[in-house]
């Protein structure tokens, strides 16, 4: 019977061993295991991307190509997996600013969605994001296209896994601008941030889309993790 | 074959070892390993630090150094990271205090950004604050000045990775003599993710808080941080 000790590294005894060599499993003072996320470990090596729509105080308007309620084929951003390679979504912000001069009923929506047999790399045209890397000091590239404000319709797309979805609806109490009614909206905001995010496998397209009865403009932050699909 | 066997000590049992003996594997009762998390461990070790804007019942006004929407050269708190120091920010908390007298459609925002590339190091813009050690008693200090309430333009950041943003718009039902009911609350953003970004400098990471009518905040920023060659 081996008991498995660890050693006890809370503060003055630390020490960090160079890459590849054999460490000491390190432990409180009372015995529990300090342990790391594996999902953080991937993003040391490298394999943590992240792509933004919208910059600074200009976000992208929803809709898909033409239109403001959002529509299987305008996804407002595309990340195309290629074959060979396998992302895990990680954390995928999107922020409403909600229409001004919303109608009574008006509805907006948020929605993640993946089409696991169909990358989608250059339908949808749009424009080209950039996919930086979460260390960032890190040479690796990411194998997937992303792309955002898709201009004309996707191609034969079929959402297999919605993976997350919000909505809102603008209810006013009364359409009589004289009397003293209520109504209110304020955010809408889909933080999809999952403790065991699905693996994607290409090729495949992960796509976020937001949009409503009224124009809706919007910030989306999407990071993933990536690996070869030979890792799974 | 060996069999792994933990120590139970759950209540009556547990016992603490000096800095950096061994230690027995501390187990629930019925064979359940107690982890603590690898964060957990930076800040026992005197590598987590944070810095607060405003004080008490004192925010500070957002938008830069001359308007009330946000600027990019006026960020309203900004960590700044040395050449050879890397930051995983940790936990980041945003409170406005939505202004009164707003108007019809008006909009306010919070958005947190890296500039992964520049350092600017001159702090004539702002007011240096001071960075405190989540471990109250470590006297480890931090290698990353801090900044807050610009007071002029600095050059403007390139904002690479948008880490979050959060926004809201000011609804009126009408604008007549008899008004209906309007509302917007508190808009607060919390940035506390699973998996952490790696930010190595040098770099800047950089908060913001404004909108079309002024609005005044409360942050509260944690990281934790290494030297760079940790993670190289």
């Amino acid at each position: 019977m081996a008991i498995v000790k660890g050693k006890a590294r809370q503060n003055t005894a630390v020490s960090r061993a160079s890459e590849g060599n054999d460490v000491y499993l390190r432990a409180m003072r009372d015995g529990a295991l300090f342990t790391a996320d594996w999902k953080q470990a991937l993003i040391l090596e490298g394999r943590g991307f992240m792509s933004n729509v919208g910059s600074f105080t200009a976000p992208a308007t929803g809709g898909g190509s033409g239109a403001t309620v959002l529509i299987a084929a305008g996804p407002e951003l595309v990340i195309s997996v290629p074959t060979g390679v396998s992302i895990l979504p990680l954390r995928i912000e999107v922020t409403t600013a909600l229409p001004v001069g919303a109608a009574d009923d008006d509805e907006v929506d948020i929605l993640i969605a993946v089409d696991q047999d169909t990358a989608h790399p250059a339908d949808g045209v749009g424009s080209a994001e950039v996919a930086y890397n979460l260390n960032t000091l890190h040479s690796r590239a990411s194998a997937c296209t992303v792309r955002s404000e898709t201009t004309t319709d996707l191609v034969g797309s079929a959402f297999d896994l919605e993976l997350a979805h919000m909505n809102k609806v603008f209810e006013a109490y009364s359409t009589d601008l004289n009397s003293s009614g209520g109504s209110q909206w304020t955010e809408l905001r889909l933080l999809y941030e999952p403790k065991t995010p699905p693996i994607i496998n290409g090729p495949a397209a992960l796509c976020v889309f937001w949009g409503g009865t009224a124009a809706t403009t919007a910030f989306c932050a999407a990071q993933w993790l990536e690996l070869p699909s030979s890792a799974f | 074959m060996a069999i792994l066997v933990g120590k139970a000590k759950q209540s009556t049992s547990v016992s603490r070892v000096s800095e950096d003996n061994d230690v027995y594997l501390r187990a629930t009762r019925d064979g359940a390993l107690f982890t603590a998390d690898w964060k957990q461990a930076m800040i026992a070790e005197g590598r987590g630090f944070m810095f607060n804007v405003g004080a008490a019942t004192t925010p500070v006004a957002g938008g830069g150094s001359l308007g009330s929407v946000i600027d990019l050269d006026g960020p309203d708190a900004i960590v700044k990271i040395p050449d050879g120091t890397s930051i995983l920010p940790m936990r980041v908390e945003i409170v406005t205090s939505l202004p009164q007298g707003a108007a019809d459609d008006d909009e306010v925002e919070i958005l947190l950004a890296v500039d992964q590339d520049n350092l600017q190091t001159d702090g004539s813009w702002g007011t240096r604050s001071t960075v405190y050690n989540l471990n109250t008693l470590s006297s480890r200090g931090s290698n990353c000045v801090v900044d807050e309430q610009s007071s002029a333009s600095m050059t403007d950041p390139v904002l690479d990775l948008e880490l979050a943003h959060m926004c809201k718009v000011f609804e009126k039902h009408n604008t007549g003599a008899n008004l209906g009911g309007v509302v917007w609350t508190e808009l607060r953003m919390l940035y506390e993710p699973e998996t952490l970004v790696l930010i190595n400098g040098p770099a800047m990471l950089c908060a913001y808080w404004g909108g079309t009518v002024q609005c005044t905040g409360f942050a509260s920023i944690q990281w934790l941080e290494l030297p760079t060659e940790t993670f190289v």
